[in-house]
């Protein structure tokens, strides 16, 4: 057992009256990446801040190599680098990316050689070279948060103290980010410990541990915490045209089922191992509701799986806990008594006709053309900077177009701004509510704003308080309630007014996977029971999926439009299939293929990379891991959408390279 | 030398952040020359140009001489002669007149007869200071018509004039010969200037990388809280000491102010007072949550303290105990006393030691104040 | 309309008076910061800190001392020698010396006295309002003696008989020449502008920041219902504070008289609340941070304060400032301000303060509004 570098022995913190972390402890030992998984105001932050030494606990001890950070915090610091939540929230606007580098190198006193090699390598890693005379202010998201890393990295920490450091953060970034996190793991022995809520990311850490309210509930090694998932997992395809979700609810062996566009992940009730006689039970269910044949397969469970069943067992047991019990009728009911309004006059809900937005020199959104039909879910994907909020806003009326006009819900974007703000719900990005206003007070002002009278306007937050799961909350500062909950408040202020389309930007940036799926059903009901139009912008690939259609953008153009399978079909005819490397040593798999297979990446705990001769680099990867010594197990799998996305934006960078070079 | 370089780390990203904002520049250079040429140029505080009008009943000559008597002093501009009392208080009803003066019917020929006359002379007390000044300008104007009278009557009586007053004042004016009032605006200004710029940009310095969220990278860092606050307040202190330098410039090549002290003087006390009110500013800085509220706090305690308690105007001895106290809790007091000295007086440094102990002293408290109160911590 | 900037409004109140810190500093500026202001004794003579040096110890110079006496002089040191005189006034200790020589009273009888007068003279204003007090004391005393003189009274002159304008001053609207009275109202009028610019100011750049503007955009809210709602809570917030400021520190307290009609003042002190908040609006418009509104407000602000009349009048200021200073609404409510509450004037004489007023408010909320829908759009 190597020795642990940082430990945490029943660590305590309260603020006022919350009790933010309740006994925690743990070790990591050097050179591993420890994950902290879990709803936002678990206190990973709060854990975090303390190993920094920027936050004073009530009680317990909290040392790195044998240092108490709680006590002799300077000691501490010059061997850490800690980045805090937030979009490149440590960087100074005003300076260039050179100048923020040397500012955290001057404010570390890194000697000048190890500087320059350091920078010049991590510039290149980030690909931010080019950009190094850009103020800071002037990036895109992710290209902050990789700046971000590097001015952490610049004093080559022995630890790492990542606070949620790729929320909102679009997947290619995001993929530099982790290759330079594991560079320098395997390079340096550098300790990690991270937050996150991505469980990709999750699957790569050497330990996790997931939190809930404030207490570590599970902890150990993402395989051996997958072990530890109790009944089934099966997933579940019908043909479309039909849900089963109601059927499948009220089915007694289910303990959790979630609606992923055409499919029904489904997880049983931990009563019985015997697997056909479960299968055969749900297929006589299923039979009597469906016509067709419902597909039923076994797929691999993954932490998110885990995570889920974990934080819902921890409900259970607390009764006082109102956000236990989502009724299976309740969601599928109308939401207000007043009907939504009728969407049948209308065509097509978006209708837009070469949009394109300019500002200056930079041209945000380049012609996009884009039609929506009523009661659709459309996702907007793209990189940090691609263009989709500016898309969002001129859609919304919040920023006129340099040329070309759209129709939203039947109303010209810029003519008819009024009549059109009355019909449509906004959701921005950082959930912008009155952070210093309560629940019920946010919902009261935006409920005023539309004129909507008083007793209405009761009737209406008492069930969007209720669907939501929000109740209790009513009182409660919105600056004091965790993200996922803000978020629900901000869709709820969103909806009171009955809008007929719903703009979504970035709706679940940083929020949990059980909220996220909350969200999602909500979204789901929305758009089959009221028929409400939803446009939304995600980094979540996963939950790309739960579109109807999808749109990839880039650098302000619309790439592609289509259905997640079409888009995923697509790609695979242009770049191949996906071989995949699953093994415990998957740091070293990586190793011994790459010099081979230069496409290879790491996705969670695998090793990838798409090919169009997949069966012929099969054969070759198992030859070079077992000459290696390696135990892997070599496959071939269909595309997601993340794959499919990065596909199309790769090409469409290089077909604009050419371009550019031409 | 390492917290050399972590505090010259956070000067350069300091001076960097100023010199990018342009509303930084202006607040720390374009405002403050701005103000010194506003009151080098025309907001003068000499009682000057008085609307005066008279309600002469009498008109005669006599009465003429006497209201020219006003005219060609350089202290009251004539708005007008009238025989109508209502109108004149009228027109000091609505600001158009400053003061008015009533010459009864009976004037000329009692004066003629060598009797007392009594004149009614109304001031606008409105500002309270200028009708002081205004009322001794008229007494002064009296005086001198009255004297005139007594000599003449001395005369008829064939008595000597001159004893006839015996006692004479004799007067000499230290330090501002002329009593020129740009001697006593333009270094107070310096002194003004100097607290509330300073006062202001360093009450953004900390307070806004909390809102920003940038602090916790120096919470994170090995830097020491003193390193933290020499690194933030020196490139601001440069800028305030050159802004020192700019109005000393223009004091004395562009408005002419006298100067007979010593340079290295008065340019080592503006250095520390230059220190101390950025100190001021950081201490707001670090004791509040938002910008919002450093600024208010900034303003309330610097601006009005220093401008009325920091003797620009008046001599602190004339304060009550109260008034004095307060005076001695600014430093502009201190550096007052230094600038007046140096610009006008022109003492030796041993007359300064006290002042600039006291300077130092208050300068040293605020850095104590403010490194103690800025944690590293949060919670 | 109305039901919406209803709903604001509340919404707007509500953030105010959650901010604990900035209700206690708003607080301190219409009290604390009010009498801390009044209290100073500004420009003005009273208790000017002299000296005497007497030599010659007679009944005469002590006759001429006495004169000098409370509340405008006050004598803090009495001389002992020709060497504590420079440092009595290079210290400052004093800014005024008298100088009696030994033969003082032996010249009186000889018709030719002088006594000596040594003024600082750094602070010139008040330098000058001290020489020419002593001026006229001399000027008593001398009239005093004439009186007395054996001649004169052979001559048959007495008090009656002689010649002389004798003035009768009355000081109008501030009997006592307390400057209290005026730099209270001051700071008053000073606070009203400070607090009204820099409340509406920061709330919206605050909401520009916090993305909730975008989210209010989406709403059906018109921008002139947005900005009335960003003036209105701060502007009933400063008139309710000013109103305990009026009445408690500045009448209360300091004891100045409120001759004219309040409501007429209160009205009007609306109207340049709501103009000098839309000053803050078109701030926060362009700021793209609290930082720079706050900045850029200071940059506004000062040089506002200094022209706004209270420390030169109009007429004592050059012809170039003079005009420059009919660019500040604070001028037009300075003025007004001091008609109104110390003179007791009606709206006859103060007509043209407010039409200056209102056009600029006018000009400033209007352009703000402009300024504002092209930014949405």
């Amino acid at each position: 057992m190597p020795e642990s570098l940082i430990r945490v022995e029943d660590l305590h913190k309260s603020y006022k009256k919350l009790e933010a972390v309740k006994g925690v402890s743990f070790e990591i030992p050097k050179g591993q990446i420890f994950g902290l998984i879990g709803p936002d105001g678990a206190g990973k932050t709060s854990i975090i801040q303390c190993l920094a030494g920027v936050l004073s606990a009530d009680r317990g001890e909290v040392s790195i190599a044998g240092i108490s950070c709680l006590k002799k915090p300077e000691q501490v610091k010059p061997i850490i680098g800690y980045m805090p939540q937030g979009l490149g929230l440590n960087l100074y606007d005003n300076l260039s990316v050179e100048e923020n580098i040397n500012f955290f190198r001057e404010l570390r006193c890194v000697p000048e050689r190890t500087f320059l090699d350091n920078r010049n390598r991590l510039l290149e890693m980030t690909r931010l070279a080019p950009f190094s005379k850009r103020p800071a202010g002037k990036l895109s998201g992710g290209m902050r948060q990789k700046l971000a890393l590097i001015c952490t990295l610049i004093h080559l920490p022995d630890i790492l103290l990542l606070d949620e450091p790729t929320t909102g953060v679009d997947p290619i970034s995001r993929r530099d980010f982790w290759q330079i996190i594991q560079n320098i793991v395997s390079e340096r022995e550098v300790t990690v410990l991270l937050s996150t809520s991505y469980m990709d990311e999750a699957e790569r850490c050497h330990q996790i541990a997931m939190m809930h309210q404030g207490e570590f509930i599970a902890q150990g090694t993402p395989t051996e915490l997958v072990k530890t998932l109790r009944g089934q997992l099966l997933q579940l395809t019908a043909p479309p045209g039909n849900d089963l979700l109601p059927t499948l609810r009220d089915w007694p062996m289910c303990e959790t089922v979630v609606q992923i566009g055409q499919h029904y992940r489904l997880l049983t009730l931990d009563k019985t191992d015997d697997a056909t006689d479960i299968e055969t039970s749900l297929r006589t269910l299923l039979n009597e509701v469906v016509p067709g044949q419902v597909n039923i397969e076994h797929p691999t469970p993954s932490l998110e799986d885990v995570f889920i069943q974990h934080t819902r067992t921890e409900k259970l047991a607390r009764p006082s806990d109102h956000s236990s019990t989502p009724t299976s009728n309740h969601l599928s009911d109308h939401l207000f008594e007043t009907p939504w309004g009728k969407q049948q006059q209308i065509d097509c809900a978006i209708n837009t006709k070469n949009i394109s937005c300019q500002f200056g020199d930079f041209t945000a959104v380049d012609q996009v053309d884009l039609a929506v039909e009523p009661g659709e879910i459309f996702g907007l994907l793209g990189p940090n900077g691609a263009g989709k909020t500016t898309l969002i806003k001129m859609l919304c009326g919040l920023q006129k177009s340099s040329a070309g006009s759209a129709q939203v819900i039947g109303y010209d974007t810029d003519t008819e701004k009024r009549k059109l703000r009355h019909r449509i719900g906004y959701m921005s990005q950082k959930f912008s509510l009155y952070r210093d206003l309560s629940v019920v007070e946010n919902m009261h002002l935006y409920s005023g704003l539309y004129g909507i009278k008083k007793a209405v306007r009761e009737q209406r937050i008492g069930v969007l308080l209720e669907r939501l799961d929000l109740a209790g909350l009513g009182n409660r500062n919105t600056l004091s309630l965790p993200l996922g909950i803000r978020q629900r408040v901000a869709l709820a202020c969103a909806l009171i007014h009955q809008p007929l389309l719903l703009f979504l930007d970035e709706p679940t940036s940083g929020v949990d996977p059980v909220a996220r799926r909350q969200f999602w059903e909500i979204v789901h009901a929305l758009a089959e029971n009221e028929g409400v139009t939803i446009i939304v912008s995600t980094h979540y690939m996963d939950e790309a999926e739960h579109c109807h259609r999808l749109g990839f953008m880039q650098q302000g153009r619309m790439v592609i439009t289509g259905t997640p399978d079409q888009l995923k079909q697509q790609a695979e005819q242009m770049d191949g299939s996906l071989v995949t490397i699953e093994s415990e040593q998957f740091a070293a798999a990586f190793e011994a293929l790459k010099p081979e297979f230069s496409g290879a990446i790491y996705y969670g705990r695998r090793v990838q990379w798409q090919s169009k001769t997949p069966q012929q680099d099969q054969d070759r990867a198992a030859e070079i891991l077992q000459q290696s010594g390696i135990k892997a197990t070599v496959g071939c799998h269909p595309l997601s959408i993340e794959e499919a996305f990065v596909s199309f934006i790769q090409h469409d960078l290089s077909i604009q390279n050419q371009l550019g070079a031409a | 030398m390492e917290f050399f370089r972590r505090s010259r780390a956070l000067a350069v990203k300091e001076t960097r952040e100023l010199f990018r904002d342009p509303t930084y520049l202006g607040l720390s250079f374009f405002i403050p020359i701005l103000l010194l040429q506003l009151f080098g140029y025309g907001l003068s505080l000499d009682v000057k140009n008085l609307p005066i009008v008279f309600v002469d009943t009498n008109n005669s000559a006599i009465s003429r001489e006497y209201i020219d008597s006003f005219v060609h002093s350089e202290y009251f501009d004539l708005i007008g002669i009238t025989r109508d009392a209502e109108q004149a208080r009228e027109l000091m009803q609505r600001g158009t007149a400053r003061v008015v003066v009533e010459l009864p019917t009976n004037f000329s020929r009692d004066i003629v007869s060598g009797k007392k006359v009594a004149i009614a002379v109304t001031i606008d007390g409105s500002f309270p200071t200028r009708a002081g000044i205004i009322q001794s300008y008229i007494n002064a104007i009296n005086a001198k018509n009255n004297l005139e009278l007594i000599h003449k009557m001395a005369a008829q009586y064939g008595l000597d004039p001159d004893a006839l007053m015996p006692i004479e004042m004799r007067l000499s004016v230290w330090y501002n010969p002329a009593l020129e009032s740009i001697n006593m605006i333009i270094p107070g200004i310096l002194v003004l200037i100097l607290m509330l710029f300073p006062a202001i940009l360093g009450a953004l310095l900390v307070v806004r990388e909390k809102e920003d969220g940038t602090i916790f990278n120096l919470y994170s860092s090995p830097i020491r809280r003193w390193e933290i606050v020499l690194g933030k307040a020196a490139p601001y202190v440069v800028v305030a000491f050159i802004d020192y330098l700019i109005i000393y410039a223009a004091s004395i090549l562009q408005f002419d102010v006298r100067f007979v002290g010593s340079f290295w003087v008065i340019s080592s006390a503006a250095f520390l007072y230059c220190i101390c009110t950025i100190g001021m500013g950081l201490l707001f800085s670090i004791i509040t949550q938002t910008q919002l509220a450093a600024m208010l706090l900034t303003f309330l305690l610097t601006v009005t303290p220093a401008f009325s308690y920091s003797g620009f105007t008046t001599p602190i001895a004339s304060m009550d105990s109260l008034g004095q106290f307060i005076a001695h809790l600014i430093p502009a007091t201190y550096f007052m006393d230094i600038v007046r000295g140096s610009y006008l007086k022109g003492l030796g440094f041993e007359y300064y030691a006290s002042d600039l102990a006291s300077l130092a002293i208050y300068t040293v408290v605020i850095y104590t104040i403010c490194i103690v109160l800025l944690k590293k911590r949060i919670g | 309309m109305w039901f919406r900037l209803w709903v604001l409004i509340g919404k707007e109140f509500r953030q105010l008076f959650r901010d604990i810190p900035i209700m206690l500093i708003m607080v301190w500026a219409f009290t604390g910061a009010i009498y801390v202001a009044g209290h100073a004794i500004d420009l003005g003579i009273n208790q000017y800190p002299i000296a005497i040096y007497d030599m010659d110890k007679s009944d005469s110079s002590r006759e001429l001392v006495s004169l000098m006496r409370q509340p405008y002089f006050k004598i803090v040191a009495n001389l002992e020698s020709d060497k504590q005189v420079t440092p009595f006034l290079d210290l400052g200790k004093g800014s005024l010396v008298v100088i009696i020589p030994p033969d003082f009273s032996r010249n009186i009888e000889g018709r030719k006295a002088q006594f000596q007068v040594i003024s600082d003279g750094t602070q010139s204003q008040t330098a000058m309002l001290a020489i020419s007090y002593i001026g006229m004391m001399t000027y008593q005393y001398n009239m005093q003696l004439l009186l007395n003189n054996p001649s004169a009274s052979l001559a048959g002159i007495s008090a009656d008989s002689l010649p002389g304008i004798d003035s009768r001053v009355r000081i109008e609207y501030n009997p006592n020449m307390d400057n209290t009275w005026f730099t209270s109202l001051l700071e008053l009028f000073n606070m009203i502008t400070l607090i009204g610019m820099l409340l509406t100011a920061a709330a919206l750049v605050r909401e520009k920041l916090y993305g909730t503007l975008d989210q209010l955009m989406v709403t059906p809210v018109q921008p002139l219902e947005l900005f009335l709602a960003k003036i209105i809570p701060p502007l009933i917030l400063t008139m309710m504070l000013s109103l305990v400021g009026l009445y408690f520190v500045v009448h209360q307290i300091f004891g100045t008289p409120l001759r004219g009609n309040m409501l007429l003042f209160y009205g009007v002190a609306v109207l340049y609340c709501f103009s000098i908040s839309s000053l803050g609006l078109i701030i926060a418009l362009f700021a793209r941070n609290i930082a720079q509104a706050m900045l850029i407000l200071f940059m506004i602000l000062i040089p506002m304060m200094f022209l706004s009349g209270a420390m030169t009048p109009p007429e004592s200021m050059s012809p170039i400032m003079n005009y420059l200073s009919m660019l500040s609404p604070m001028r037009y409510f300075m003025d007004f301000g001091y008609q109104v509450l110390f003179k007791g004037n009606g709206f006859a004489y103060v007509w043209l303060d407010i039409l200056g007023i209102v056009i600029f408010g006018t000009i400033i909320f209007c352009g703000s509004l402009w300024r504002f829908r092209k930014m949405i759009s």
